[in-house]
């Protein structure tokens, strides 16, 4: 796999997934890039997106926006060093953030003493170098994030005048009736538990799905988001709200390809037939995703289905012996939740030919080719 | 073992020293009685004074043997003078720790738990998942297992007095109070300021 830069005429979509992380690197054209959510590289203890613009020689300068889809573990890890590398970046998150229980929410994970990095560190950090960036007395209330995602909101823009093609980047959501959702609980939790336990991410309804248009293509960036077939919630809610351009040839698969990721209408109002499916393994739940009939399912929707690696077991951490006895002994089911760091890179000129698809460090095209689209 | 009580602070009550020793022959492996007020006055009493006496005491094994209490004469005791008596140790067993994790549950079924693992020893570890029975948790443990709860897991071993190693393992959840978000925190403050939740 060539390890030269996009053209600037180019579009790319770098997808990387490492177990149970995701993060998304976009080349926009002229060599200006978007960042979306981070996983950590297991090999480098850096995030991924980083690591691969040290391959590429991109600074992380050229990065013009960093967005968080929302603030679990999976998504999030890694993103404040991106954030203090993309110096000259804009930075947007979820809209259902924006409320005085989620900075509640904040300030009992800062005290809770809890090894495991949590979306609630990470936040923090990145609040923390906002405030740095911003001199004593120069902080404005609401200067930080600079935009807050929410159903139809534009992210980014640049005219065709400034760069090889028009790019617009909108937020699909959170809906409305989702940011209150989020706000109880978020309130529920703090009230309940504080900092004994961590939030568990069962939220994901208030994740940002994207929607990338560059020229007259289109990209559909499905996040965590789910659907829960509550009318104004989820999928649903995006499919009511959202006035769709055109259909986007290129979709990367929301919650790690879970059959709650997505509702069976999307692939007719928002997807072309026989897109390019492209998604990230989760090893952390029951079970591993995308799961067997993850694969059959998206399959049936497209041959062109790759994902970052294999929902299989990682090679474990080698410790003593008897520690390993001892382990064995006493839990089961053991599974080493971050594999090799998976890379789907998609290239495509705008209104050219077909994307350009490589794989790399265990990422994989799922379907053979004789599989027949339905 | 540090004192706040000199041994010169201690007094037996005139009088009270035969029943002091008629109590000792009776119990003769209950040094606790020796601690009764009824016997042994204190001006500067704290609880390692009753080691104090047990240390210039002789014990109840080396105390001679009576056949009667009638057969007991002691002199009245009205003070110590200090004695450098090493402290008593025991051989104790002997744990070592080769591996800890901080645990947090994701999901609870009627007989096991499923749990994410970080690896408080090796910190460049991958993180893990796994599955617990719930017959590792103690009772007391047990209402606290719920998703999100946090606990810490060792294994080691422990080397017993008489020589015998034997593996060890212990699942203990977390108990902090709840940090409650009342208190006010400038940092927070600042950040849901520049965030425009909070003006």
């Amino acid at each position: 796999v060539s390890q030269s830069r996009p053209a600037a005429d180019e579009v790319e979509l770098s997808v990387f997934g490492s177990g149970i992380g995701e993060g998304l690197a976009i080349h926009i054209g002229d060599g200006d890039w978007i960042a979306i959510d981070s996983c950590i590289a297991r090999e480098t203890g850096q995030p991924a997106i980083l690591s691969y613009f040290d391959e590429l020689g991109v600074p992380a300068s050229k990065i013009r926006l960093v967005v968080a889809t929302h603030w679990h573990d999976d998504h999030i890890r890694g993103l404040s060093s991106i954030m203090r590398a993309a110096t000259s970046a804009r930075f947007a998150c979820s809209s259902a953030l924006q409320t005085d229980q989620f900075f509640k929410l904040l300030q009992v994970g800062k005290n809770s003493m809890i090894a495991a990095s949590s979306g609630t560190q990470e936040f923090l950090e990145l609040g923390r170098i906002a405030l740095s960036r911003l001199p004593k007395g120069a902080r404005p209330a609401g200067a930080f994030p600079d935009i807050y995602a929410h159903e139809n909101g534009r992210l980014f823009q640049r005219s065709a005048s400034d760069g090889p093609f028009p790019v617009e980047l909108w937020s699909l959501s959170p809906s409305a009736a989702t940011k209150s959702i989020a706000d109880a609980r978020f309130a529920r939790h703090v009230m309940s538990s504080g900092a004994k336990k961590r939030l568990p991410a069962n939220d994901n309804t208030v994740s940002v799905a994207l929607w990338l248009s560059v020229g007259n293509d289109h990209v559909l960036l499905g996040a965590d988001l789910e659907d829960h077939g509550r009318p104004g919630e989820g999928w649903l809610g995006v499919i009511d709200a959202f006035t769709v351009p055109a259909k986007a040839r290129i979709f990367k698969v929301s919650h790690h390809g879970s059959p709650n990721g997505e509702n069976p209408a999307i692939w007719s109002t928002l997807i072309e037939s026989d897109p390019v499916l492209a998604t990230t393994t989760f090893l952390g739940g029951r079970k591993p995703r995308p799961a067997p009939a993850d694969v059959s399912r998206l399959c049936s929707r497209s041959t062109r289905t790759y994902c970052t690696g294999r929902s299989v077991q990682a090679s474990p951490h080698r410790r003593d012996p008897m520690v390993e006895r001892e382990m064995d002994a006493v839990a089961q089911n053991r599974t080493v939740l971050h594999g090799p760091t998976g890379h789907i890179r998609i290239r495509f000129t705008p209104g050219g030919k077909a994307p350009r698809i490589d794989t790399r460090r265990g990422a994989l095209r799922l379907c053979s080719t004789s599989t027949s689209a339905a | 073992m540090a004192s706040t009580a000199s041994i010169n602070d201690l007094v037996i009550e005139p009088g009270a020293d035969s029943e002091l020793e008629q109590s000792r022959l009776e119990n003769s492996t209950e040094f606790s009685r020796l601690t009764s007020p009824r016997i042994i006055q204190r001006r500067t009493w704290t609880a390692e004074s009753s080691e104090l006496i047990s240390q210039v005491l002789p014990s109840a094994e080396d105390a001679p043997q009576h056949t009667a209490p009638q057969d007991v004469v002691l002199p009245t005791v009205t003070s110590f003078k200090p004695l450098s008596v090493p402290p008593l140790e025991w051989p104790a067993s002997r744990r070592t720790i080769l591996q800890r994790w901080e645990g947090v549950v994701s999901e609870v079924r009627e007989d096991e738990f499923d749990a994410r693992l970080t690896d408080l020893t090796s910190p460049r570890a991958p993180e893990e998942q796994a599955t617990f029975p719930m017959s590792e948790i103690s009772a007391s443990d047990e209402p606290l297992v719920e998703p999100g709860a946090v606990f810490y897991w060792y294994i080691g071993y422990e080397d017993k007095v008489g020589g015998q190693r034997e593996r060890t393992s212990g699942i203990r959840f977390r108990r902090l109070p709840a940090v409650r978000s009342a208190t006010p925190d400038p940092e927070i403050d600042a950040l849901a300021e520049l965030f425009g939740v909070r003006r």
